[in-house]
Protein backbone atom coordinates (compact mmCIF):
# COMPACT_ATOMS: atom_id res chain seq x y z
CA UNK A 1 0.00 0.00 0.00
CA UNK A 2 1.04 3.38 -0.72
CA UNK A 3 2.41 5.70 2.23
CA UNK A 4 -0.27 8.02 1.08
CA UNK A 5 -3.21 5.46 0.86
CA UNK A 6 -1.88 3.99 4.57
CA UNK A 7 -1.74 7.66 6.34
CA UNK A 8 -5.35 8.32 4.73
CA UNK A 9 -6.93 5.12 6.10
CA UNK A 10 -5.20 5.80 9.54
CA UNK A 11 -6.64 9.68 9.43
CA UNK A 12 -9.96 9.63 11.22
CA UNK A 13 -13.11 11.04 9.67
CA UNK A 14 -13.57 14.51 10.88
CA UNK A 15 -15.70 17.57 10.27
CA UNK A 16 -16.30 21.34 11.05
CA UNK A 17 -18.79 21.38 12.85
CA UNK A 18 -17.34 17.97 13.93
CA UNK A 19 -19.33 14.38 13.32
CA UNK A 20 -22.59 13.88 15.50
CA UNK A 21 -24.48 10.81 15.12
CA UNK A 22 -27.87 10.86 16.42
CA UNK A 23 -27.79 7.43 18.69
CA UNK A 24 -24.41 8.61 20.21
CA UNK A 25 -26.19 12.10 21.32
CA UNK A 26 -26.50 12.48 24.88
CA UNK A 27 -29.55 12.37 26.80
CA UNK A 28 -29.63 16.10 26.96
CA UNK A 29 -29.79 16.86 23.75
CA UNK A 30 -32.17 14.00 23.10
CA UNK A 31 -34.57 16.28 25.19
CA UNK A 32 -33.74 19.48 22.71
CA UNK A 33 -34.56 17.20 19.71
CA UNK A 34 -38.02 16.37 21.13
CA UNK A 35 -39.02 19.69 21.87
CA UNK A 36 -37.69 20.48 18.22
CA UNK A 37 -39.76 17.68 16.05
CA UNK A 38 -41.87 16.43 18.83
CA UNK A 39 -40.03 12.80 19.25
CA UNK A 40 -36.18 12.59 18.63
CA UNK A 41 -37.06 8.79 18.06
CA UNK A 42 -38.41 9.61 14.51
CA UNK A 43 -35.37 11.98 13.79
CA UNK A 44 -33.87 8.90 11.75
CA UNK A 45 -36.47 7.41 9.63
CA UNK A 46 -36.14 10.14 7.14
CA UNK A 47 -39.43 9.10 5.28
CA UNK A 48 -41.19 9.51 8.59
CA UNK A 49 -39.72 13.16 9.19
CA UNK A 50 -40.12 13.81 5.57
CA UNK A 51 -44.29 12.83 5.98
CA UNK A 52 -43.98 15.53 9.38
CA UNK A 53 -42.65 18.27 6.80
CA UNK A 54 -46.06 17.09 4.66
CA UNK A 55 -48.44 17.69 7.17
CA UNK A 56 -47.04 20.50 8.87
CA UNK A 57 -45.64 22.75 6.10
CA UNK A 58 -44.97 25.92 8.44
CA UNK A 59 -42.85 24.15 10.60
CA UNK A 60 -39.54 25.59 9.24
CA UNK A 61 -37.87 23.28 11.99
CA UNK A 62 -39.43 20.36 10.66
CA UNK A 63 -38.04 21.17 7.39
CA UNK A 64 -33.90 22.21 9.21
CA UNK A 65 -34.27 18.81 10.50
CA UNK A 66 -35.47 16.78 7.13
CA UNK A 67 -32.57 18.14 5.12
CA UNK A 68 -29.99 18.08 7.83
CA UNK A 69 -30.39 14.43 8.05
CA UNK A 70 -30.17 14.09 4.20
CA UNK A 71 -26.75 16.59 4.36
CA UNK A 72 -25.39 14.40 7.12
CA UNK A 73 -25.33 11.59 4.46
CA UNK A 74 -23.83 13.72 2.05
CA UNK A 75 -20.96 14.59 3.98
CA UNK A 76 -20.61 10.90 4.99
CA UNK A 77 -20.30 10.28 1.24
CA UNK A 78 -17.35 12.98 0.83
CA UNK A 79 -15.33 11.42 3.36
CA UNK A 80 -16.26 7.73 1.96
CA UNK A 81 -15.76 8.82 -1.67
CA UNK A 82 -12.89 10.75 -1.59
CA UNK A 83 -11.18 7.69 0.52
CA UNK A 84 -11.48 5.38 -2.37
CA UNK A 85 -10.11 7.54 -5.06
CA UNK A 86 -6.68 7.00 -2.55
CA UNK A 87 -7.27 3.83 -1.49
CA UNK A 88 -8.20 2.69 -4.91
CA UNK A 89 -5.25 2.88 -6.52
CA UNK A 90 -3.62 0.04 -5.25
CA UNK A 91 -6.32 -2.48 -5.85
CA UNK A 92 -6.23 -3.73 -9.97
CA UNK A 93 -8.84 -1.44 -11.04
CA UNK A 94 -9.50 0.62 -13.84
CA UNK A 95 -8.31 4.25 -13.79
CA UNK A 96 -12.15 5.25 -15.02
CA UNK A 97 -13.13 3.61 -11.64
CA UNK A 98 -11.11 5.99 -9.33
CA UNK A 99 -12.10 8.90 -11.73
CA UNK A 100 -15.47 7.86 -11.40
CA UNK A 101 -14.71 8.20 -7.64
CA UNK A 102 -13.53 11.34 -8.21
CA UNK A 103 -16.16 12.89 -9.98
CA UNK A 104 -18.70 11.25 -7.15
CA UNK A 105 -16.73 13.15 -4.36
CA UNK A 106 -17.25 15.97 -5.77
CA UNK A 107 -21.28 15.65 -6.92
CA UNK A 108 -21.47 14.98 -3.00
CA UNK A 109 -19.82 17.81 -1.92
CA UNK A 110 -22.59 19.80 -3.90
CA UNK A 111 -25.24 18.01 -2.71
CA UNK A 112 -23.75 18.90 1.22
CA UNK A 113 -23.52 23.15 -0.59
CA UNK A 114 -26.97 22.70 -2.15
CA UNK A 115 -28.07 21.43 1.58
CA UNK A 116 -26.17 24.12 3.32
CA UNK A 117 -27.89 27.02 1.51
CA UNK A 118 -31.06 25.24 1.94
CA UNK A 119 -30.94 24.92 5.88
CA UNK A 120 -29.54 28.60 5.45
CA UNK A 121 -32.67 29.74 3.55
CA UNK A 122 -34.62 28.21 6.84
CA UNK A 123 -32.57 30.12 9.34
CA UNK A 124 -30.44 27.58 10.20
CA UNK A 125 -27.18 26.21 9.60
CA UNK A 126 -25.26 22.77 9.67
CA UNK A 127 -24.57 21.40 13.29
CA UNK A 128 -28.64 22.71 14.52
CA UNK A 129 -29.16 19.07 14.03
CA UNK A 130 -27.42 15.65 14.88
CA UNK A 131 -26.22 13.29 11.84
CA UNK A 132 -28.62 10.78 10.74
CA UNK A 133 -26.34 8.27 9.36
CA UNK A 134 -22.35 7.28 10.21
CA UNK A 135 -19.72 9.74 10.40
CA UNK A 136 -16.84 10.43 12.92
CA UNK A 137 -15.67 6.92 14.98
CA UNK A 138 -18.26 5.99 18.07
CA UNK A 139 -17.72 6.47 21.80
CA UNK A 140 -15.28 4.32 23.48
CA UNK A 141 -16.91 1.03 23.59
CA UNK A 142 -19.74 1.03 21.25
CA UNK A 143 -19.66 -0.91 18.70
CA UNK A 144 -21.65 -0.11 14.94
CA UNK A 145 -23.93 -2.83 14.02
CA UNK A 146 -24.56 -1.88 10.23
CA UNK A 147 -25.84 -4.27 7.34
CA UNK A 148 -22.01 -5.12 6.55
CA UNK A 149 -21.08 -6.05 9.84
CA UNK A 150 -24.31 -7.91 10.62
CA UNK A 151 -23.65 -10.55 7.96
CA UNK A 152 -20.06 -10.50 7.94
CA UNK A 153 -19.17 -9.90 11.50
CA UNK A 154 -15.32 -9.38 12.04
CA UNK A 155 -14.04 -9.19 8.62
CA UNK A 156 -16.78 -6.47 7.87
CA UNK A 157 -14.40 -3.32 7.78
CA UNK A 158 -12.00 -5.48 5.63
CA UNK A 159 -14.75 -6.50 2.76
CA UNK A 160 -16.02 -2.74 2.86
CA UNK A 161 -12.32 -1.51 1.22
CA UNK A 162 -13.00 -4.14 -1.96
CA UNK A 163 -14.31 -2.46 -4.51
CA UNK A 164 -16.97 -4.78 -5.40
CA UNK A 165 -18.35 -4.74 -1.85
CA UNK A 166 -18.05 -1.54 -1.93
CA UNK A 167 -19.50 -0.87 -5.27
CA UNK A 168 -22.35 -2.94 -4.90
CA UNK A 169 -23.49 -1.93 -0.60
CA UNK A 170 -22.61 1.89 -1.96
CA UNK A 171 -23.47 2.92 -5.29
CA UNK A 172 -25.52 0.05 -6.26
CA UNK A 173 -28.11 -0.67 -3.06
CA UNK A 174 -28.06 2.64 -1.11
CA UNK A 175 -27.79 4.80 -3.91
CA UNK A 176 -30.16 2.99 -5.72
CA UNK A 177 -32.57 3.42 -2.97
CA UNK A 178 -31.75 7.05 -2.65
CA UNK A 179 -33.54 7.69 -6.18
CA UNK A 180 -36.96 6.90 -4.07
CA UNK A 181 -35.92 8.98 -0.81
CA UNK A 182 -35.36 12.27 -3.49
CA UNK A 183 -37.92 11.43 -6.15
CA UNK A 184 -40.54 11.60 -3.00
CA UNK A 185 -38.98 14.20 -1.43
CA UNK A 186 -39.14 16.57 -4.18
CA UNK A 187 -42.87 15.87 -4.99
CA UNK A 188 -43.70 16.54 -1.18
CA UNK A 189 -41.99 19.97 -2.24
CA UNK A 190 -43.58 20.83 -4.73
CA UNK A 191 -47.08 19.63 -3.33
CA UNK A 192 -45.84 22.17 -0.02
CA UNK A 193 -44.97 24.68 -2.46
CA UNK A 194 -41.21 24.56 -1.62
CA UNK A 195 -39.90 25.33 -5.02
CA UNK A 196 -36.34 25.71 -3.35
CA UNK A 197 -35.99 22.20 -1.73
CA UNK A 198 -37.83 20.67 -4.78
CA UNK A 199 -35.09 21.86 -7.36
CA UNK A 200 -32.56 21.04 -5.28
CA UNK A 201 -33.64 17.39 -4.45
CA UNK A 202 -34.17 17.21 -8.05
CA UNK A 203 -30.88 17.96 -8.76
CA UNK A 204 -29.55 15.57 -6.28
CA UNK A 205 -32.04 12.44 -7.62
CA UNK A 206 -30.07 13.28 -11.27
CA UNK A 207 -26.76 12.39 -9.90
CA UNK A 208 -28.10 9.74 -7.93
CA UNK A 209 -29.25 7.89 -11.34
CA UNK A 210 -25.77 8.52 -12.19
CA UNK A 211 -23.76 7.35 -8.88
CA UNK A 212 -25.73 3.80 -9.28
CA UNK A 213 -25.07 3.54 -12.92
CA UNK A 214 -21.45 3.95 -12.33
CA UNK A 215 -21.95 1.73 -9.29
CA UNK A 216 -23.45 -1.13 -11.40
CA UNK A 217 -21.11 -0.70 -14.99
CA UNK A 218 -18.14 -1.28 -12.72
CA UNK A 219 -19.56 -3.91 -10.56
CA UNK A 220 -20.62 -5.85 -14.20
CA UNK A 221 -16.94 -5.21 -15.50
CA UNK A 222 -14.86 -6.47 -12.34
CA UNK A 223 -17.19 -9.76 -11.42
CA UNK A 224 -17.02 -10.54 -15.40
CA UNK A 225 -16.56 -14.22 -15.77
CA UNK A 226 -16.24 -14.55 -11.86
CA UNK A 227 -19.50 -15.73 -10.98
CA UNK A 228 -18.27 -15.71 -7.01
CA UNK A 229 -17.37 -12.55 -6.83
CA UNK A 230 -21.37 -11.99 -8.79
CA UNK A 231 -22.68 -13.82 -5.81
CA UNK A 232 -20.67 -11.51 -3.09
CA UNK A 233 -21.92 -8.60 -5.02
CA UNK A 234 -25.42 -10.23 -4.87
CA UNK A 235 -24.91 -10.79 -1.01
CA UNK A 236 -23.95 -7.75 -0.14
CA UNK A 237 -26.81 -5.70 -2.10
CA UNK A 238 -29.03 -8.37 -0.21
CA UNK A 239 -27.75 -7.71 3.20
CA UNK A 240 -27.82 -3.56 2.61
CA UNK A 241 -31.67 -4.60 1.39
CA UNK A 242 -32.37 -6.44 4.04
CA UNK A 243 -31.20 -3.63 6.40
CA UNK A 244 -33.69 -1.17 4.87
CA UNK A 245 -36.53 -3.46 4.39
CA UNK A 246 -36.51 -4.74 7.97
CA UNK A 247 -36.55 -0.53 9.15
CA UNK A 248 -39.62 -0.09 6.93
CA UNK A 249 -41.15 -3.18 7.67
CA UNK A 250 -41.58 -4.65 4.58
CA UNK A 251 -39.36 -7.78 3.26
CA UNK A 252 -39.86 -9.55 0.25
CA UNK A 253 -40.44 -13.72 -0.22
CA UNK A 254 -37.45 -13.18 -2.38
CA UNK A 255 -35.23 -11.60 -0.28
CA UNK A 256 -36.00 -14.16 3.05
CA UNK A 257 -35.52 -17.50 0.00
CA UNK A 258 -32.40 -15.95 -0.60
CA UNK A 259 -31.23 -15.79 2.77
CA UNK A 260 -32.39 -18.79 3.52
CA UNK A 261 -30.44 -20.13 0.47
CA UNK A 262 -27.29 -18.37 2.01
CA UNK A 263 -27.85 -20.12 4.78
CA UNK A 264 -27.99 -23.59 3.45
CA UNK A 265 -24.84 -22.58 1.42
CA UNK A 266 -23.04 -21.65 4.62
CA UNK A 267 -24.16 -24.55 6.58
CA UNK A 268 -23.36 -27.08 3.63
CA UNK A 269 -19.60 -25.50 3.40
CA UNK A 270 -18.76 -26.12 6.96
CA UNK A 271 -19.43 -29.70 6.25
CA UNK B 1 -53.85 -7.58 -21.41
CA UNK B 2 -49.72 -6.93 -21.73
CA UNK B 3 -47.40 -7.34 -19.25
CA UNK B 4 -43.66 -6.01 -18.86
CA UNK B 5 -39.46 -7.06 -19.51
CA UNK B 6 -36.69 -5.53 -18.56
CA UNK B 7 -34.29 -4.07 -21.07
CA UNK B 8 -31.04 -5.72 -19.29
CA UNK B 9 -29.15 -3.38 -21.89
CA UNK B 10 -30.01 -0.19 -20.01
CA UNK B 11 -30.87 -1.62 -16.55
CA UNK B 12 -28.85 0.03 -13.77
CA UNK B 13 -29.94 -2.39 -10.76
CA UNK B 14 -31.18 0.46 -8.87
CA UNK B 15 -34.31 -1.75 -8.01
CA UNK B 16 -36.58 0.77 -7.76
CA UNK B 17 -38.75 -1.17 -9.77
CA UNK B 18 -38.77 -4.73 -7.87
CA UNK B 19 -39.60 -2.51 -4.49
CA UNK B 20 -42.34 -0.87 -5.99
CA UNK B 21 -43.92 -3.91 -7.20
CA UNK B 22 -47.02 -5.47 -5.83
CA UNK B 23 -46.41 -9.09 -6.62
CA UNK B 24 -43.15 -9.46 -6.38
CA UNK B 25 -43.06 -10.56 -9.95
CA UNK B 26 -39.72 -8.93 -10.55
CA UNK B 27 -36.56 -11.04 -9.15
CA UNK B 28 -32.97 -9.84 -8.71
CA UNK B 29 -31.55 -12.07 -5.87
CA UNK B 30 -33.50 -15.73 -6.84
CA UNK B 31 -31.66 -14.84 -10.44
CA UNK B 32 -28.16 -16.09 -9.87
CA UNK B 33 -27.27 -13.19 -11.43
CA UNK B 34 -27.20 -8.96 -10.83
CA UNK B 35 -29.75 -9.13 -13.01
CA UNK B 36 -33.54 -7.80 -12.96
CA UNK B 37 -35.91 -10.47 -14.52
CA UNK B 38 -39.67 -10.27 -14.76
CA UNK B 39 -41.55 -13.37 -14.24
CA UNK B 40 -44.44 -12.33 -16.82
CA UNK B 41 -47.26 -15.12 -14.82
CA UNK B 42 -47.14 -12.57 -11.84
CA UNK B 43 -47.46 -9.52 -13.94
CA UNK B 44 -50.67 -7.80 -13.69
CA UNK B 45 -49.80 -5.28 -15.83
CA UNK B 46 -50.72 -2.67 -13.18
CA UNK B 47 -48.40 0.23 -14.44
CA UNK B 48 -46.52 1.20 -11.08
CA UNK B 49 -43.12 -0.51 -12.49
CA UNK B 50 -42.45 1.50 -15.86
CA UNK B 51 -42.98 5.10 -14.50
CA UNK B 52 -40.40 4.79 -11.65
CA UNK B 53 -37.51 3.56 -14.04
CA UNK B 54 -35.11 6.03 -13.92
CA UNK B 55 -33.73 4.90 -17.08
CA UNK B 56 -36.57 3.91 -18.98
CA UNK B 57 -35.44 0.16 -19.86
CA UNK B 58 -39.16 -1.20 -18.84
CA UNK B 59 -41.45 -2.05 -21.80
CA UNK B 60 -44.60 -3.41 -22.39
CA UNK B 61 -45.02 -6.99 -23.96
CA UNK B 62 -48.23 -6.58 -26.05
CA UNK B 63 -49.14 -10.37 -26.80
CA UNK B 64 -48.22 -12.09 -23.85
CA UNK B 65 -51.50 -13.84 -22.24
CA UNK B 66 -51.00 -15.07 -18.78
CA UNK B 67 -53.03 -18.15 -17.58
CA UNK B 68 -56.52 -16.82 -15.70
CA UNK B 69 -55.61 -18.80 -12.72
CA UNK B 70 -52.18 -17.60 -12.64
CA UNK B 71 -53.02 -14.02 -13.25
CA UNK B 72 -56.36 -14.28 -10.08
CA UNK B 73 -52.98 -15.60 -8.07
CA UNK B 74 -50.61 -12.39 -8.67
CA UNK B 75 -53.95 -10.37 -8.42
CA UNK B 76 -54.31 -11.25 -4.89
CA UNK B 77 -51.18 -11.22 -4.15
CA UNK B 78 -50.95 -7.46 -5.31
CA UNK B 79 -54.21 -7.00 -2.62
CA UNK B 80 -52.47 -8.45 -0.22
CA UNK B 81 -49.51 -6.20 -0.46
CA UNK B 82 -51.92 -3.27 -0.78
CA UNK B 83 -53.63 -4.08 2.48
CA UNK B 84 -50.30 -4.24 4.40
CA UNK B 85 -49.13 -0.89 2.50
CA UNK B 86 -52.05 0.83 3.79
CA UNK B 87 -51.77 -1.12 7.50
CA UNK B 88 -48.42 0.43 7.61
CA UNK B 89 -49.55 3.92 6.01
CA UNK B 90 -51.97 4.36 8.85
CA UNK B 91 -49.40 2.86 11.87
CA UNK B 92 -47.43 5.80 10.19
CA UNK B 93 -50.16 8.71 9.97
CA UNK B 94 -51.00 7.46 13.65
CA UNK B 95 -47.60 8.50 14.59
CA UNK B 96 -46.90 11.46 12.72
CA UNK B 97 -50.67 13.08 13.94
CA UNK B 98 -49.97 11.68 17.35
CA UNK B 99 -46.17 13.52 17.45
CA UNK B 100 -47.57 16.64 15.59
CA UNK B 101 -49.97 17.33 18.24
CA UNK B 102 -47.66 16.87 20.76
CA UNK B 103 -45.21 19.13 19.07
CA UNK B 104 -48.01 22.50 18.40
CA UNK B 105 -49.81 21.64 21.80
CA UNK B 106 -53.58 20.56 20.94
CA UNK B 107 -53.37 22.14 16.85
CA UNK B 108 -54.71 19.52 15.45
CA UNK B 109 -52.56 17.45 13.14
CA UNK B 110 -52.49 18.74 9.66
CA UNK B 111 -53.66 22.30 10.46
Amino acid sequence: MSTFAEKIRETPSCREPAYRPVMWISDDEKRELDKKIGDANLYQDLFTMREMVRTSPKDVELKKALVSGIASAEFAGIDAFSRKVVEWQDWPVPQTLIMAMARQTWDEVRHAWLAKGLIESYGGQIGDYPDTLAGGAPPPGVTTQGPLTAGFGAQAEQLMREPVVSLSMTNVSLEGGALTLFQETSEVAEKIGDQLMAHCYDYNWADEVTHTAIGDFFVKQLTEDNPEEERKALRVHALAEGFRARLSGQQSEELRDFFAEEMTRATSALG
Amino acid sequence: MAVVAIDLSKCINCGWCRRVCPTETIKYFSTGHRTHVVEPDGCIDCGICAPVCPVDCIEAVPDYAVAPDKLAAAKDKAKQHAGAQRAMKLERDAIIARTLQKLHEGVPAGA
